[in-house]
């Protein structure tokens, strides 16, 4: 049994932490997939990394490793501040980008959905999936089913911004999996995916703002079949 | 001496590389000419390559792999030499056509490097010792001579055939690779000499799967019937010496993978495998032999009659296969040396055939059968060497042609030595639908060379054509090849029985070589012949009805007068046959198999239909096509239009169907 696990049971204060952030980070999900506004998409955003920025920090709290506590704070900077200021201002206010109106499906419909993927992330998650003695730490499935509603947000949204916001949850719901799962991760690994998301948010506000409105909220995209 | 084939092969080799390195040093006057002369020096190389092999057999080993492509070797069999010869001649002669023939320009620079990358990857196809460097050779084969396909890719006939010349060419690797790969994870080894130290151990089945799978990958190199699609297409396209190296030797190099496989990778199959390649090759010879005489386009009549000399060599080699595992070695070995000779004539003829239609082609701008004729009396030199290599294609004696032909029928009519029946009736009766083969070759042959040569010209164009500074030299030095294998047919017969030899492990010389340069087919009291005093018979007979009137018809003195005609005041071209009606007799007894749809338009309904133009259109869908590739392609398209609804180019759509298989992954990994 891994060192960094055991000290994250339930029954810890460390335990209860991380438990309470994973339930946010899950509730700000569902609440992006039932928001409309595209400013709501970002404040949710913002709210689920902070939280994930928490939880990060609890699990350094514990584990006493220095690189989760670099992680932690890129956590903060970047994600809870940086890249939702950074899609406000080149996105949202360059844009004049206020209601989303490219829904593929309803708002109803997307959160039954999307309760149907966390029911289904608690019934496949079962114990024999995973590593001995991280069976307990109830955490994974909210990390699995944040990484499920992510892609529901990308599947159900035809606006290219609101699929990067989609994409972002993703990402969120990894990194949350990754440090309840293997306290240990390797440091330079998460630096990684943490230059990706990074990276990627870049490329997306490049490419969004050459695309312009029209083609980004999908118009254009549709015309693409072959 | 050992040493020397492999140093030849290298050189010639090295000689296409720089042929082919050249186009990169093109600018605005390439030189064309220098590598038309390296493609030629590498074919005298490779020629002598395999002669030396032929005579020395299997030279020493060049091996190259390492730990990441594992073992690649090369090395010059005997087999292998058989075909390098061919490759060297062709080569040779292709290159002395191409070298008048071609203009000075970028384009004919690419394409001669295509056919000197062709020519190099053959020649490395030939030699590879190992199954990885076997598979890369044949793939760059297939994929260097569809660049020669494309010499005119802005016709449309090209642009087709190249398609299909690589995607068939690609479906045939597809089963090359896995019959190969099978061999060798079986034998637990990719050396070819290794794999057939082990064959034996091998259980049946999987060297059953592997024969069919590789009889079905080089059968669409080969163009057997039903895997020939690219052959009519691909191998017309390009200008004559391209289609000379893809008929003679590309084609050609089916039956070597068909030979290595049978012969040396797994020897001793079973009958039926045997059984199955002649009856491939049987049908293949018959059918390319009926499509071929329904050609109009000279060029794709050549192709075709490719398939049907193709799927002689093939039924040799299958028959020669059932009489190995049956038990008659003797007439195995001849039977593999009547098709390993068989190669070796369709080889010369077709390529000396093609570039006498591409000579042809130069001087008039014309491939059309029923365009041409006269052409004897315009362009002599042209017409004899072409009456040459008609006479060895349709295996007329005294020409090599008949002296291999006659070694298949002499091998398949003694099937009744056999003492399973069935296997009996069978080769026997593949004998008999090579003789109607044959004699339906005649037919065609006689078609091919009589329109466009005898009679009148009947267009403008042929009428107009000259042979001044036309490539005549190529053709003629086939055709010098021709006599030669007939005439050293013994020669020829000892230098393959070595092959043989050296393959299969049989000696076969001494009952099939007898005092006074005489063959017999492996049992004495069956047949003989002797193909050099037969020559020479012939052609000596020619001389007595020249005597008799020299000398015993009496001296009296000459009138010149028209000739009496029926009352025709002048003759008309048009009066003339030509090569559709001449094919009619056949195409109306095999009606039921062309299936032809004929229109036929009247300017008036007058019942003598004289008044005015008339149009008759003839068009011919191949048996295969409607049976066989229509259906295949119209289920794909079916299948393609019933999955249509994944490809809806909606982002949400694709991503809803990757969010779908990350959940099915899930769902699968939760149980």
């Amino acid at each position: 049994m891994p060192a960094g696990v055991a000290t994250l049971a339930p029954t810890t204060p460390a335990g209860v932490v991380l438990d309470l952030a994973a339930v946010l980070i899950l509730v700000s999900a569902f609440a992006c997939l039932g928001s409309k506004l595209f400013a709501r998409y970002v404040t949710y955003y913002g709210i689920q990394s902070l939280v994930l920025a928490v939880a990060v920090a609890t699990v350094a709290v514990r584990t006493g490793d220095r690189g989760l506590w670099v992680l932690a704070g890129l956590t903060l900077v970047i994600k809870a501040i940086a890249i939702p200021s950074a899609i406000r201002r080149f996105l949202l206010d360059r844009l004049r980008l206020q209601r989303d109106g490219g829904l593929a499906a309803g708002l109803g419909v997307s959160l039954i959905l999307g309760a149907v993927l966390t029911a289904l992330a608690y019934l496949v998650i079962g114990r024999d999936l995973l590593p001995p003695g991280v069976g307990t730490v109830p955490a994974i499935p909210v990390a699995t089913a944040v990484i499920l509603l992510g892609g529901l947000v990308m599947v159900v949204r035809r606006h290219a911004v609101a699929q990067l916001i989609g994409w972002l949850i993703i990402e969120n719901g990894v990194v949350l999996g990754a440090v309840t799962l293997a306290a240990n991760f390797p440091f330079i690994v998460e630096v990684g995916i943490f230059l990706d998301v990074v990276a990627s948010v870049l490329i997306m506000c490049g490419v969004v703002l050459g695309l312009g409105d029209d083609a980004a909220g999908g118009a254009a995209l549709r015309r693409l079949s072959g | 001496m050992a040493t020397v084939a492999l140093g030849l092969a290298g050189a010639a080799a090295a000689a296409w590389l720089g042929a082919a390195g050249l186009v990169l040093a093109g600018g605005r006057r390439p030189a064309v000419s220098l590598q038309a002369g390296l493609i030629g020096l590498g074919g005298l190389a490779a020629l002598g390559a395999g002669l030396v092999g032929v005579v020395a057999g299997s030279s020493e080993s060049l091996a190259l792999g390492n730990q990441l492509v594992g073992p690649v070797a090369y090395r010059v069999t005997a087999l292998g030499a058989t075909f390098l010869t061919l490759l060297g001649l062709v080569a040779l002669t292709a290159a002395v056509w191409g070298a008048r023939a071609h203009a000075r320009s970028l384009a004919s620079s690419a394409y001669l490097a295509a056919l000197a990358l062709t020519a190099l990857f053959t020649l490395a196809t030939l030699c590879a010792a190992t199954v990885t460097a076997f598979l890369v050779a044949w793939e760059s084969m297939t994929l260097a001579a569809t660049f020669v396909v494309w010499r005119h890719h802005d016709r449309r006939e090209a642009a087709w055939g190249g398609f299909l010349f690589v995607a068939l060419g690609e479906a045939g690797f597809v089963c090359l690779t896995a019959a190969l790969l099978l061999l060798a994870t079986q034998a637990h080894s990719l050396d070819f000499q290794v794999i057939a130290a082990r064959s034996a151990t091998i259980g049946s089945g999987w060297r059953g799967a592997a024969f069919v799978l590789a009889l079905i990958g080089f059968g669409f190199k080969a163009g057997l019937v039903p895997l020939h699609l690219s052959i009519p297409e691909a191998d017309p396209a390009p200008p004559a010496d391209g289609s000379a190296v893809l008929s003679a030797v590309t084609a050609q190099m089916g039956v070597y993978g068909i030979a290595l496989v049978g012969f040396r990778l797994l020897s001793h199959g079973p009958a039926w495998w045997g059984l199955l390649t002649m009856s491939l090759g049987a049908t293949s010879a018959v059918l390319g032999v009926l499509y071929a005489l329904m050609e109009r386009d000279w060029k794709r009549f050549l192709a075709y009659s490719t398939i049907e000399n193709v799927g002689i060599a093939v039924t040799a080699l299958g028959a020669a296969m059932t009489f190995l595992s049956l038990g008659q070695p003797g007439l195995g070995a001849l039977l593999l040396i009547a098709g390993l000779y068989h190669v070796l004539n369709h080889g010369t003829a077709k390529a000396l055939l093609f570039l006498t239609a591409g000579t042809v082609e130069r001087a008039t701008g014309l491939r059309d059968l029923d365009r041409l004729g006269g052409l004897a009396r315009r362009m002599p030199r042209t017409a004899v060497i072409a009456l040459i290599g008609t006479l060895a294609l349709a295996a007329l004696p005294p020409l090599n042609g008949f002296v291999g032909e006659w070694l298949i029928f002499q091998g398949l009519f003694q099937g009744f030595r056999l003492s399973s029946h069935l296997a009996a009736v069978l080769i026997v009766a593949a004998g008999a639908v090579l003789a109607l083969a044959g004699g339906l070759a005649i037919n065609a042959f006689a078609r091919a060379y009589g329109i466009p040569f005898l009679g009148m010209a009947r267009s403008g164009a042929a009428g107009r054509a000259s042979e001044r500074g036309q490539p005549v030299l190529a053709g003629a030095i086939l055709a010098g090849v021709c006599c030669a294998l007939a005439l050293g047919a013994p020669l020829v017969l000892i230098g393959l029985a070595a092959v043989v030899r050296r393959t299969v492990g049989i000696v076969i010389l001494p009952r099939l070589l007898v005092p006074g340069l005489t063959l017999i087919p492996a049992h004495p009291g069956f047949s003989s012949l002797s193909p050099t005093y037969l020559a020479l018979a012939l052609v000596g007979l020619l001389g007595v009805p020249l005597l008799i009137l020299r000398l015993a018809r009496p001296r009296a003195a000459t009138r010149t007068v028209p000739v009496w005609a029926g009352g025709i005041l002048r003759f008309r071209p048009r009066m003339q046959y030509t090569a559709t009606t001449l094919a009619n007799p056949v195409g109306v007894t095999f009606e039921d198999l062309y299936r032809p749809h004929r229109d036929l338009e009247r300017a008036s309904d007058d019942p003598a239909g004289r008044s005015g133009p008339v149009h008759y259109g003839f068009r011919l869908l191949p048996v295969y096509q409607r049976f066989l590739y229509q259906p295949l392609v119209a289920a794909v398209e079916r299948a393609a239009r019933g999955l249509g609804w994944i490809q809806s180019g909606d982002v949400n759509w694709y991503l809803l169907l990757v969010f779908l298989t990350i959940l099915v992954a899930y769902v699968a990994a939760g149980r």
